[in-house]
């Protein structure tokens, strides 16, 4: 399922150590690794009875994703089962929230049914229908795909609920929706985490009011570097797509920040992301 | 007639339906009492009123009556799958065709059927008369023209000694030639029985023929049903009506679980499966049932039966007293042996069975399966289609293609250095983007083979643009400098 755009470049991570202050004195230097993943571990238990999350989040630490040189830095994030939350920084960022959400789905291990509910005519998330060429070309094989247009809000989120129910992942534009509320994602947590299965709501740009996701991010859109050809009329070509993920919130963890990069050429290598041109900060800062 | 009795008040005063004849309004249906007065069908209405004074009249509705006929032969269908409404040339003259070749056993015995058929249409409100015969056409003289004795019907075994002592109309001919067979003193079908067939055949044309063998069986004649009559069925029958839309929730359970059942041992799975409420007063609802796989599982079939009750607006009235399950389109589904790899196939029908959910909740065509066509138009290559199974393998194709697209593309307003060339700056939704990056042209022309005459056909140069904040867009400008317009137009067609 990895395709031809299935690989995710970690570049610039400035994510705030999440240690817990009460106990560390207490710690053996040897043993404090060890420790702190326990106490996560535990702490961790406490929040939630899910064993699967549980796993994902101990090992929930920058450093660690450092250590093990792994090339794709939402792993962590990806391997808990729930909710997440999607936002586009701006309105002309909601294709990148796209791009992103369709990237996270398609890099996941598994090749379950992903299921695609579309909001109900939301303006602000309103850029066309997906195209499954275009899917396939972010590593989702349509042939996994099933779409589904609801008319209500309410339908919408029954949608979401009933695919997370047959075990698909699901990936809803309920986001925008009033009748998306704390209620509504807690529901949406609640069957992800028993179902195993990953849920991730796209919200518009300027939704506001809290949800009981796992993580929330805020996406926009970063200039790519130059594509090492030139592309027309005297422009160069388009490189690699590269989105700036602002992680804001989430459980049990520290907020960060992550340029992220995908190359779309198997023969490419990614190159770090000081070398991008014009780096853009994003309109609301992290923590 | 009596649809029209029942909706004015109660009256003891002779009462008729006129309708435009020849020469004026002529009576179309007349009460038991007018016809004691006097009053016949067909007769002018100034001249009925000369004989009845007080006689009421009202304009007959034929449209209504035809609705009301075929509303009265679709509950029938609690007796029999096979029925159909048989609009006759006068009102009193209609009727409605059963066969209940094998329905008697059911009720008890054919006696039973009939007497609880007549006692059902006669609390409905109607007069009834009924009448059981091997064949259609003496099934109608015998209703019509029997001796049906105090119980209101009659049956008959040999068709050649019930047929005899009836009158020539018994036969369904036009009301010119019973004139003209009682013109040559034949008054009765035995009468015609005993001449030679040629004669007969010579003298009154090939239709009396047609009509005398129909009713003795030597010329075979069905019916056409009202509705298809349905493969198998599974219906729950309930002494006291049904009140509340829950308990014909639980009705509609019962049913379908028999209906599994039934198709489990047929070796089929259904695809459509259509569930029918009979209302005690005389109403019919349905509701229709889809699956994108064959399905014999009834657990999933009635979960997919409490999403669309819900929404089908079906009304238990005064009540239901039967429900029916009946599958219309089936394909065999063998029992499945378990596979060594769990995973084969399941993940398929688990999705069949999410669509089906997805679709009897939010209505049909909700979910979809992306359809690859093969055409060169990004709009047409990539389709998604509802009710179809998805496809084993998207091909692989190496056009580049945005994430999401627009359907329809949207005007741009777009400045470009040279004609041919990429925008520099483009306006779309009231913003302007400038582009740092490009990569084009992707000509595509239209399909002119798919062309409606007349429209405009215009090549299209699809870019691929990012901003300088690094959103990417679809671009592409419409039609040849100079060769196809002046002034081409630029559109957005997708993003991301």
């Amino acid at each position: 399922m990895a395709g031809p755009g299935g690989r995710v470049q970690d570049m610039s991570r400035d994510c705030h150590d999440g240690a817990p202050q009460a106990g560390a004195a207490q710690m053996d230097c040897v043993a404090r690794p060890e420790r702190l993943a326990a106490l996560r571990g535990r702490i961790a238990a406490l929040e939630t009875a899910g064993g699967r999350s549980v796993a994902a989040r101990a090992r929930l630490s920058p450093r660690e994703t450092d250590a093990s040189g792994a090339d794709d830095a939402l792993a962590t994030f990806r391997a808990r089962a729930g909710l997440h939350d999607i936002r586009p920084d701006s309105y002309f960022d909601a294709p990148a929230a796209y791009a992103f959400a369709v990237r996270w789905l398609a890099g996941l291990p598994d090749d379950r049914l992903v299921v695609w509910v579309r909001g109900a005519g939301d303006p602000r998330l309103d850029f066309g229908a997906p195209c499954p060429d275009g899917l396939a070309a972010c590593g989702l094989d349509p042939a996994r795909l099933l779409l589904v247009r609801a008319r209500a809000g309410a339908d919408a989120l029954w949608a979401m609920e009933e695919a997370l129910n047959a075990g698909a992942l699901v990936f809803g534009e309920a986001g925008a929706q009033r009748a998306y509320d704390l209620t509504a994602s807690r529901r949406l947590q609640a069957r992800a985490a028993a179902a195993g299965s990953c849920v991730l709501a796209l919200a518009s740009h300027d939704a506001s009011g809290t949800s009981a996701g796992l993580t929330c991010w805020r996406i926009a859109a970063a200039p790519g570097l130059a594509a090492p050809w030139r592309g027309a009329g005297g422009l160069a070509g388009l490189g690699a797509l590269r989105v700036r993920a602002v992680l804001e919130r989430q459980r049990g963890g520290p907020p960060g920040r992550f340029d992220l990069e995908w190359s779309d050429h198997a023969l490419c290598s990614p190159e770090p992301a000081g070398l991008a041109g014009g780096a853009r900060p994003p309109r609301r800062a992290a923590g | 007639m009596e649809r029209a009795r029942r909706a004015a008040p109660p009256d003891s005063r002779p009462f008729a339906l006129i309708a435009p004849g020849a020469g004026g309004e002529r009576l179309y249906a007349v009460c038991p009492a007018a016809v004691r007065a006097g009053l016949a069908l067909s007769m002018r209405v100034a001249d009925a009123r000369a004989l009845v004074p007080e006689l009421r009249v009202r304009a007959a509705d034929p449209e209504g009556d035809r609705a009301a006929l075929e509303d009265l032969a679709r509950w029938c269908g609690r007796v029999s799958p096979w029925t159909a409404p048989d609009p006759g040339a006068a009102a009193p003259l209609s009727g409605v065709l059963m066969d209940i070749t094998g329905c008697a056993r059911v009720f008890g015995g054919e006696d039973r059927l009939l007497d609880g058929l007549l006692r059902d249409v006669r609390a409905l409100g109607f007069t009834a008369r009924a009448a059981a015969a091997p064949t259609l056409g003496l099934a109608w003289a015998l209703a019509r023209h029997g001796e049906t004795g105090r119980r209101g019907w009659c049956a008959a075994d040999d068709a050649h000694g019930a047929l005899a002592p009836l009158p020539v109309e018994a036969l369904r001919l036009t009301p010119e030639m019973c004139a003209a067979l009682r013109r040559f003193g034949l008054s009765t079908a035995g009468a015609l029985m005993g001449l030679p067939r040629r004669a007969l055949v010579r003298r009154f044309g090939p239709e009396l023929a047609r009509r005398l063998d129909q009713a003795l069986g030597g010329v075979r004649e069905t019916l056409s049903p009202l509705r298809p009559a349905p493969a198998l069925r599974a219906r729950v029958r309930f002494a006291e009506p049904l009140i509340t839309l829950d308990s014909v929730g639980e009705a509609f359970a019962h049913a379908l679980t028999r209906l599994c059942a039934l198709l489990e041992r047929e070796g089929l799975g259904a695809l459509r499966v259509r569930l029918t409420l009979y209302r005690a007063d005389g109403g019919v609802g349905e509701m229709r049932l889809a699956a994108a796989a064959p399905v014999r599982d009834s657990a999933h079939l009635i979960r997919l039966m409490r999403h669309r009750l819900e929404r089908a607006g079906l009304d238990a009235g005064f009540g239901v007293d039967l429900v029916e399950a009946a599958a219309l389109m089936t394909r065999p589904l063998d029992a499945g042996q378990t596979s060594l790899d769990p995973d084969a196939g399941a993940e398929r029908l688990a999705a069949a069975r999410l669509m089906d959910r997805l679709d009897a909740r939010l209505g049909a065509g909700a979910a979809a399966c992306a359809e690859a066509v093969d055409s060169h138009a990004p709009e047409r290559a990539g389709q998604w289609r509802s009710g179809a199974a998805a496809p084993a393998v998207w091909p692989r194709r190496p056009e580049r293609r945005p994430l999401l697209i627009l359907d329809p593309p949207e005007p741009a307003e777009a400045v470009a250095e040279i004609p041919d060339g990429p925008p520099r700056r483009f306006t779309w939704r009231r913003v302007a983007h400038t582009v740092a990056r490009a990569e084009g042209p992707e000509r595509i022309a239209p399909e002119w083979w798919r062309l409606t005459p007349g429209a405009a056909a215009r090549t299209r140069d699809y870019f691929r643009v990012e901003t300088g904040e690094g959103r990417r867009f679809w671009l592409y400008r419409e039609g040849l400098y100079g060769r196809e317009t002046r002034q081409p137009g630029w559109f957005v067609h997708g993003a991301g």
